[in-house]
């Protein structure tokens, strides 16, 4: 492996592909051994469409996902993520909010095992809550089901974003201004996809700084 | 119908599943934890980190507790809460099912359809999430190291990358969520602004009371939250 791969990277992708393997088989195991205590023989050439049908409603977010928020999180959450899900929703504001707390810089070992805490932390809440809302099923579904509640939930995400965004901007307002100005258009005069929109912010945000880097280096020779 | 979709079989395969999942975070958990400290963070500021990530968690995993009982009359208690807990998103878990059982001619409702259209369901949505889940594992290791070889050659470029893919991702989620609708806008900008006020406010009472500073690494939490109240008073 490279050689400037750290010992707590090489860790993450060998215990991220491995504990992916096996949780892929047990997974796949749930509905093998129910379809056989049912007696039920899966009808493989009904289900394959509708398999790959399903695979790429998921699959077609993932690579723009893989590129934007491997830097931010680091590989070890990465292969977390993709396990437990709810990445935009839950694990990207976690991981922000917690490099802003212990003030790491983005991209370090540091910052990638933070980021494993917050994100492990994360799934871990999200999974014992859901536990909690099932066990207490008959009284919270009048509550859950209630007006003020729905239109809560309803606006989860820009409150989200809203708070994510207050925080970044703080200090680094001026990064925003080109990414929020590009995906802003796109977001409303074409019909793309957020992943896509995002992969075209990134390209001409990363484009436009190292122009103004470069600019900036060949200007520092020149003096 | 009901005894097979809530049948201990199903319980206890779903519910070993998770357990894996669980050992799986726990064990991720553990290592970041130790490196953690290893590369000089304090625990209090990783005990702060834990207490943000709950905080933060709790709002967002809402909406899919709401999904997860809407489901539930429907397909049973085991599935969506397997489902929901593990890949699966609500929007998708919903559509999966719908689209599976409508292919076998049968509908989404309570008793709408046989135990083989309901294997038909946990096939489909179970053998899907497992393609996406190695795909994704596919790609994680070469994008690492390709931003690995970035880094080596130059660490300010490497920063400069990362600076562009935070501002690229939160603007493109603004843009997605904010632009939406009035309400979404309006939800934005109150939770930015109170996430904003949060930080100022915290910076400027730690003068007099070092312990205010606290109060900022909460904003994001306060902020979600301010937002949401706001949605009473606008939807």
């Amino acid at each position: 492996m490279n050689k400037n791969v750290s010992d707590l990277e090489r860790w993450q992708h060998k215990y991220g592909i491995l504990s992916s393997i096996v949780v892929i088989i047990c997974m796949c195991c749930v509905p093998l051994i129910f379809a056989s205590y049912c007696g039920v023989k899966l009808n493989f050439g009904q289900l394959w469409p509708l398999i790959v049908y399903s695979t790429m409603m998921m699959c077609s977010f993932t690579i723009g996902e893989v590129i934007a928020y491997t830097p931010l999180l680091g590989p070890g959450s990465m292969y977390m993520c993709y396990i437990t899900g709810n990445v935009t929703n839950q694990k990207i504001p976690c991981t922000l909010s917690a490099l802003n707390i212990c003030g790491v810089e983005k991209g370090t070992d540091e910052a990638s095992s933070v980021s494993m805490v917050a994100v492990g932390v994360s799934a871990f809440t999200s999974m014992i809550l859901l536990f909690i809302g099932l066990m207490a099923y008959k009284p919270l579904a009048p509550v859950l089901s209630s007006p003020a509640f729905t239109k809560m939930s309803n606006n989860v995400l820009p409150a989200i974003v809203g708070g994510l965004l207050g925080g970044s901007l703080i200090g680094n307002w001026k990064n925003f201004i080109l990414p929020l100005v590009v995906s802003g258009v796109l977001a409303v005069f074409t019909q793309m996809q957020m992943t896509a929109y995002m992969l075209v912010t990134l390209a001409v945000t990363i484009v436009f700084n190292l122009f103004v880097y470069y600019n900036k280096q060949k200007k520092a020779v020149a003096k | 119908m009901s005894e097979t979709i809530n049948s201990s079989i199903l319980w206890i395969l779903c519910g070993a599943c998770l357990a894996v999942v669980c050992i799986q975070t726990a064990i991720f958990i553990r290592k970041g934890w130790k490196a953690s400290l290893e590369k000089g963070v304090d625990p209090a500021v990783l005990k702060k980190v834990v207490t943000s990530s709950i905080l933060t968690t709790i709002v967002p995993t809402l909406p899919t507790l709401i999904v997860l009982l809407s489901l539930c009359p429907v397909l049973g208690q085991p599935l969506p809460w397997f489902r929901l807990s593990v890949i699966g998103s609500p929007g998708y878990e919903s559509g999966v099912a719908a689209f599976t059982l409508s292919a076998f001619g049968d509908s989404m409702t309570v008793d709408g359809f046989g135990v083989e259209s309901f294997a038909g369901v946990v096939a489909v949505a179970t053998f899907a999430s497992c393609i996406a889940i190695a795909f994704a594992n596919v790609l994680i290791k070469p994008i690492s190291m390709g931003f690995n070889k970035i880094k080596s050659s130059s660490i300010a470029i490497f920063s400069l990358v990362g600076v562009c893919c935070l501002t690229a991702l939160t603007s493109s989620m603004a843009a997605e969520y904010g632009l939406a609708n009035l309400t979404g806008f309006v939800v934005l900008i109150a939770s930015m602004i109170a996430a904003i006020a949060v930080i100022k406010l915290s910076n400027k009472l730690k003068v007099k009371n070092p312990k205010m500073a606290l109060l900022k690494d909460f904003n994001l939490p306060i902020g979600i939250i301010v937002g949401l109240i706001c949605t009473l008073f606008v939807a």
